[in-house]
């Protein structure tokens, strides 16, 4: 049986190259998506340069500092970079509109965490032409362009009720004319793919990842074909086969991922920067305000650590009291600033649930969803890198405000140089790349749905394809 | 006499319309059996329905192919039989050889006769073996048909409306190619409008109306439009 398959896919590449305009379309592709790697490449490469400069630069910048005070070095600042998966080339998701440099200072966080972009949804992006996006959009185009007739045309001049009659299994037909259509595609992503390994095999995580976008990929491109047969052994004339399934990709790929996610947007809306700022601001000045002498907050604090070193006034205190201050200042800042973060980060994660729901609408959601979720550029990535440079702020700032307190003396704090040492020692961690974990809910959704969309028309398909 | 088709109480509905009703009907070797019919009477239908190719749940009744139920096995069944649909079936970018090895691999056909050889008995020129099936006419179409069921060495032969479409010679020619087919030992069931060629080339003619088949005496000599009339609206 596998032979018959192998015959009738091997007969219909042979009229598709002697219908000259599918391997002009093919061709037309394979053109696009050459230029797609290609810019992607180069643009990746931008991002993967400015990476090393600005890591380079920053950590000689910082290891360069000469003595001073720690609270000055706590407002000189460090800025981080996003690890860039050499996968972004595939894919760069929401790496553009999300930022991947951040600069971390004493009392605030950084502005990346309220960056416009992660606000906006992840779709608003139709600029750069990336290999995703040919796979995503341009692939399934131009299959339905190539392919639409598959079936219909043999169901016109009766070449379908001729073999149906002449005892060859009706799902053959279909598996072979799938066949025909997936092969050359699979042989295309499987380039790709080959292609990326070549130029990145050194990167973390490539295996796993590289294997789950080549499988998301199949199965989208799989589920394409399967609906271009199935619409096509459906439909009685050519132009119904053809606008049939132009109207699904329309709805697949466009209408679909961009209404869910301003639906997303308009059910769980994300506060501006300039608005989340605001209310950060406000709180603050509800908890506490160091500057104020009377403030009850600090005045319970100055309460407590003259009660905690058994003294009356703080000039008698063994530590630096303004490093104290600084510490619990940073400790508050910091708490208001996360707690705004995570709001922000509990309205997306309410956006991506929203739109997770409606998934089965749109594999074209699901496809992008695992890609970006692979090249590592998806929002719990982000999340993920916006978490760890948090951490290494909160920590960095914390270790030169515990300086601050216990090396400066505080008679003479305002005049005192610290050994340039203590910031060459000081705790700067390295961002490293989250496991594939952190973007498990929407892998997981977004297998289920490709799976989804390629049973359902193969289903469909086995059951009608014994009748003409 | 041997039955290579043998259909027993079939009946068919379609969208709740009887198209069928109790149908019988036998083929034997050597013999040709055309259904005459009017337009929408179900004769297509019904050929259609002998391949098994309407959905189970809407056809009862039994069909046997070389005494092999369709029902049991339906693959070995039609290995027995070589269909013609009305429009020739053929690929335009494969030359008539092509198109034969093409669907005699795909039919599982044990024994084949010469493809040469069927294309000769068909009657196709050599001229045209090799050249793309695109640039033939529609009854050199035919002759591969025919060619593909010598090929295949199927007993039974399902015509539907060969000669629809074709000049005055192209008719005679393939008329001459299915006495032939019967000369060869097989069974032949042509659905047709062309009264005439059948009365030429069949031994026994059945009229479909309201879903059941109906002998009719005619031949030359006692044909006469107005017969014929009265006959398709069922006054015989």
């Amino acid at each position: 049986m596998t032979s018959l398959i192998w015959k009738i896919a091997c007969n219909e590449w042979c009229r598709l190259w002697h219908a000259r305009v599918p391997v002009l379309l093919l061709m037309v592709l394979v053109t696009l998506w050459a230029i797609a790697v290609l810019a992607a490449h180069h643009h990746w490469q931008d991002h993967a340069r400015t990476v090393d400069e600005v890591t380079a630069r920053s950590q000689h910048d910082w290891q360069s500092q000469p003595d001073r005070h720690p609270h000055r070095v706590s407002h000189y600042g460090d800025f981080v970079a996003k690890p860039v998966h050499p996968l972004s080339v595939i894919e760069p998701g929401i790496l553009d509109q999300s930022g991947h440099l951040v600069y971390l200072e004493a009392h605030r966080l950084n502005s990346a965490n309220f960056n416009p972009a992660t606000e906006a949804t992840t779709l608003g992006r139709f600029s750069l032409m990336t290999p995703a996006m040919i796979v995503q959009w341009w692939m399934p185009l131009f299959l339905i362009m190539i392919a639409y007739a598959t079936v219909t045309s043999d169901k016109i001049t009766g070449i379908l009720a001729f073999m149906r009659g002449n005892g060859i299994p009706g799902w053959a037909i279909a598996a072979g004319k799938w066949l025909a259509l997936f092969l050359p595609l699979l042989l295309l992503l499987c380039l790709q793919a080959l292609l990326t390994l070549a130029w990145s095999w050194h990167s973390e995580q490539l295996s796993v990842r590289l294997s789950i976008m080549l499988l998301a990929q199949s199965l989208y491109i799989a589920s394409w074909c399967m609906l271009v047969v199935t619409v096509s052994w459906f439909s009685r004339q050519l132009h119904g086969a053809l606008l049939t399934l132009l109207l699904v990709w329309v709805c697949v790929c466009i209408i679909f991922p961009r209404g869910l996610a301003n639906l997303a947007q308009i059910n769980h809306p994300t506060q501006p920067r300039a608005e989340a700022e605001y209310h950060a601001e406000a709180k603050l000045k509800t908890i506490g305000d160091s500057h104020n002498p009377d403030d009850p907050h600090f005045l319970a604090f100055k309460q407590g650590i003259l009660n905690k070193y058994q003294v009356s006034r703080i000039e008698d205190l063994p530590v630096n009291y303004q490093g104290l201050l600084m510490q619990e200042g940073e400790r508050l800042t910091t708490a208001v600033y996360r707690e705004q973060q995570a709001l922000h980060d509990a309205q997306l994660a309410k956006q991506n649930e929203s739109i997770r729901r409606w998934l089965w609408f749109t594999p074209a959601l699901a496809l992008q969803y695992i890609q970006m979720a692979g090249s590592g550029n998806d929002l719990p990535h982000h999340q993920d890198f916006i978490r760890q440079s948090e951490a290494r702020r909160y920590q960095l700032i914390q270790y030169l405000n515990q300086i601050h307190t216990f090396k400066v003396q505080q008679h003479d704090d305002k005049n005192t140089r610290l050994s340039a040492d203590f910031w060459k020692k000081a705790p700067r961690p390295p961002i490293t790349l989250p496991s594939l974990t952190v973007s498990q809910p929407s892998i997981l959704a977004g297998f289920l749905v490709l799976f989804g969309w390629l049973l359902l028309p193969g289903i469909l398909l086995f059951k009608v394809s014994h009748r003409l | 006499m041997t039955s290579l088709l043998s259909v027993q109480q079939l009946s068919l509905l379609f969208a709740g319309r009887s198209i069928l009703n109790q149908l019988n009907l036998t083929v034997e070797a050597g013999h040709v059996v055309s259904v005459l019919g009017s337009n929408g009477a179900g004769k297509s239908t019904l050929l259609k329905s002998i391949l098994g190719l309407h959905d189970s749940a809407e056809q009862t009744g039994n069909i046997l192919i070389a005494g092999i139920d369709m029902a049991q096995d339906r693959q070995r069944a039609l290995s027995h039989l070589a269909y013609v649909p009305e429009q020739p079936a053929v690929y335009g970018h494969l030359s008539a050889i092509e198109n034969i090895r093409y669907f005699l691999s795909l039919s599982h056909v044990g024994e084949q006769k010469e493809i040469a050889t069927c294309l000769t008995l068909a009657g196709l020129p050599e001229t045209a073996w090799h050249r793309p099936c695109s640039e033939y006419s529609k009854g050199m179409k035919q002759k591969v048909m025919l060619a593909f069921a010598l090929a295949k060495q199927a007993k039974l032969l399902l015509l539907d409306e060969p000669n629809s479409g074709l000049d005055p010679q192209a008719t005679e020619e393939l008329n001459q190619l299915i006495v032939q087919c019967k000369q060869r030992g097989m069974g032949v069931l042509v659905v047709t409008h062309d009264v005439l060629s059948a009365i030429g080339f069949s031994d026994r003619l059945l009229m479909l109306t309201h879903g059941q088949l109906a002998p009719i005496a005619l031949d030359q000599s006692t044909f006469t439009l107005d017969r014929l009339q009265r006959l398709y609206q069922g006054q015989a």
